[in-house]
């Protein structure tokens, strides 16, 4: 895992993992079996199942290198294999708020920055929700880690602000925080809470304390 | 009376004639609650905060296999069906596509109680209440497991059953 972690310093969205659908099997099946019956040395359905099995672990190698290095990388077998279940459960998918694109002139540059900063809490409390509500009811934190709308809070930028926003979030409404707050701080200030409430109280200290919530 | 936005996760459990028995929390999930009745400590596999719990002996590697297993460690044997037993308590292992999603227990009633991850604890009249795959829904039923109850656990359901017969 210490080559992934020199190549990858980004969270991908497993959501964007590649993944052979069942066209792409048929495809593949049809071209194995005019082979098989050139060359006719194994069964068709050996044959068939070997070379699938291959792309699928080739796809699947591919998909290792685009997980997300630091604290997740524990995380990359649970996000492949509940891929589809958070799929399911998602729908119907989170939508990103439309954001107004119109250029930025320089005379407004601080009114950019605010609404910059709107922007960015728009879109954090949209994921924090969609997150809430699709993974609330998991029993393994793992599972709710691999769930695409934390994954792409983690992605946003700049970090200094979501961190400000994950720790208002989680002085507001209280919820398993901590690693994405440790991925992205390097810091641990709970290491040696002993409840659920306490990891929470130390985190928003901890935050008062570097200025990054008042 | 169940809380609404629970009812909208769980959609079954209102016809299933179900009751929160507790508030929400996040300190323990229906594993720690199942195995042990902890109410300190969030078992899982791997340990992010210093009371996340996994026992000994048991291999982190999240297949259903292993979660079976933590049952088994603790005197449990696997059976088929999830009937009420005088005699052996009971606890359900649900699983979504082979991913272990929940786990809840039989009381001497014969009802099963649930703490739903981090929401309420509820007590539902069958399994099928938390079966399913929209909203929160934890997929089906895998495996039940039985062992022997504890004298506790036997006077508690004499008592039960003579109190039911001269009502």
């Amino acid at each position: 895992m210490s080559d992934v972690t020199n190549k990858s310093q980004t969270i991908e969205n497993p959501n964007r993992l590649p993944v052979i659908d069942s066209a792409d099997l048929c495809i593949y099946s049809a071209w194995i079996h005019s082979i098989s019956k050139d060359k006719n040395l194994w069964g068709d359905a050996f044959r068939t199942s070997t070379l699938i099995a291959s792309i699928l672990l080739s796809q699947q190698v591919k998909s290792v290198n685009a997980i997300p290095a630091d604290n997740f990388q524990n995380y990359y077998w649970l996000a492949l294999k509940t891929q589809n279940l958070n799929l399911q459960q998602s729908a119907p998918r989170f939508v990103f708020p439309q954001v107004d694109s119109k250029p930025i002139s320089k005379g407004v540059e601080s009114n950019t920055k605010a609404s910059d900063s709107a922007e960015l809490e728009t879109i954090f409390k949209g994921l924090a929700k969609n997150w809430r509500e699709v993974t609330g009811g998991y029993s393994l934190t793992m599972r709710r880690y691999a769930n695409g709308s934390y994954q792409s809070i983690l992605a946003l930028e700049p970090k200094k602000e979501v961190i400000s926003l994950i720790l208002r979030e989680l002085e507001q409404r209280p919820d398993r925080w901590f690693e994405a707050l440790k991925a992205l701080t390097k810091a641990n200030p709970a290491q040696n809470a002993k409840t659920f409430e306490e990891t929470v109280q130390r985190w928003v200290e901890w935050g008062k304390s570097e200025n990054y919530i008042s | 009376m169940l809380p609404p936005a629970l009812v909208k996760k769980f959609p079954k459990l209102p016809a299933d004639g179900a009751t929160k028995s507790s508030d929400a929390t996040e300190q323990y999930n229906c594993i720690a609650w199942s195995a042990n009745r902890d109410k300190k400590q969030w078992w899982q596999p791997i340990k992010e905060e210093p009371w996340d719990y996994w026992p000994p002996g048991i291999p982190v590697d999240f297949s259903f296999e292993s979660f079976v297993l933590l049952f088994e460690k603790r005197g449990y044997k696997k059976c088929a069906g999830s009937h009420f037993e005088f005699f052996y308590k009971k606890v359900a292992l649900y699983a979504d596509q082979d991913v272990f999603t929940h786990v809840c227990d039989q009381l001497n009633s014969g009802e099963w109680w649930s703490k739903l991850a981090a929401y309420e604890d509820v007590k539902h009249n069958s399994l099928e209440a938390l079966e399913g795959n929209t909203g929160n829904e934890y997929g089906k039923v895998e495996q039940i497991l039985k062992k022997r109850c504890d004298l506790f656990d036997i006077l508690a359901r004499t008592f039960r059953k003579i109190k039911l017969r001269f009502n």
